[in-house]
């Protein structure tokens, strides 16, 4: 049966979904949209209730997040690039808080892995600024100095290895970092409601 | 028309949950099994899958999957305009998708055989409730 009046209810509905559906490509959201439209006026039978059909599809927000999850998941693991996956995360969280401390880990790690690598290359150009100390105190971390000297009181650890292990430690942060973000968007995809 | 499929509830009970997970777990094949014999539209495969299969499925759970199987490549679209006035998207299975399906279905037909053989003693003697 043909609809040429819409709806209210039905497009306060659809705008809801694609008002969640944000950062997924246009074509895609305006082709999900158009799909629900046509279900929504296939599944109306003449004198019934368009609230129940829209009950039945759900609440807007849960399904345009299974549409996004799936998405975000395909599009995470064709690329990986830490950008894609930390957006990702991001448009994977559930509410303000739910799903926001994987998104903080990755940050996290990859800001490290970042910083591993960078420490290590600016070991060669300033050996003596950037290192590795140990003393009675702690292990300090890879730091910058401003006297070219490192904690007093403490001796440098690895010296010239530590550009290849600054390196090395870096991809393999940036690495455990790209698997854990991919773990956990497969995981979020994995768990759609019925 | 049929009655408006609830959600379901929060499942609480394990065996509840595991239901859930077991259903699941069953509806990507249960899709691809109702489009062997050709293309559907979206509320048709939800019709079929409500007729001959016990997976009770919130409608708006479909749409998503039908979406991310396209995205696999194991399934392919078209847009038709129907009498209805409205246009339909179709689907039908691919190659890929034919293969998949069949795969899937003998590795569950030769799951369920043994654990039905396994499982036989129990259902004749265990309690009845």
């Amino acid at each position: 049966m043909s609809r040429p009046s819409p709806d209210p209810a039905v497009e306060r509905y659809l705008d809801r979904v694609r008002a969640s559906l944000r950062g997924m490509p246009a074509p895609e959201q305006d082709e999900i949209v158009l799909e629900l439209r046509s279900h929504i006026a296939e599944r109306v039978a003449p004198g019934e209730d368009i609230e129940a059909a829209l009950r039945a599809l759900g609440d807007p927000e849960d399904l345009a997040r299974e549409y996004r999850s799936d998405s975000v998941a395909t599009r995470a693991e064709c690329g990986g690039s830490p950008i894609v996956i930390l957006h990702s995360l991001l448009l994977l969280r559930r509410g303000r808080f739910k799903g926001s401390a994987p998104l903080a880990l990755a940050a996290l790690g990859y800001a490290w892995a970042l910083a591993l690598g960078a420490a290590a290359i600016e070991k060669i150009f300033s050996p003596r600024d950037v290192g590795l100390w140990y003393g009675p105190g702690a292990v300090s971390l890879p730091r910058l100095t401003v006297d070219g000297a490192g904690p007093p009181g403490t001796r440098e650890l690895l010296g010239w290895w530590f550009v290849p292990a600054g390196l090395l430690a870096g991809v393999l942060l940036y690495f455990l970092t790209r698997q854990f973000g991919l773990w956990w968007i497969r995981r979020s995809r994995g768990t759609r409601r019925i | 028309m049929s009655s408006v499929p609830e959600r379901n509830p929060p499942a609480a009970d394990p065996v509840d949950k595991w239901e859930v997970q077991l259903r699941k777990g069953c509806l990507e094949l249960a899709i691809l099994g109702t489009l062997w014999t050709g293309r559907q539209y979206g509320l048709e495969i939800l019709r079929g899958l409500e007729r001959d299969s016990e997976l009770v499925l919130s409608e708006g759970t479909v749409y998503p999957l039908l979406a991310r199987l396209k995205n696999d490549g194991l399934l392919e679209s078209e847009w038709v305009e129907a009498d209805a006035g409205h246009p339909r998207k179709y689907y039908r299975l691919t190659p890929s998708g034919r293969r998949r399906a069949v795969r899937m279905a003998r590795l569950w037909s030769r799951f369920s055989a043994s654990l039905g053989g396994l499982l036989a003693p129990l259902i004749k003697e265990g309690p009845r409730s």
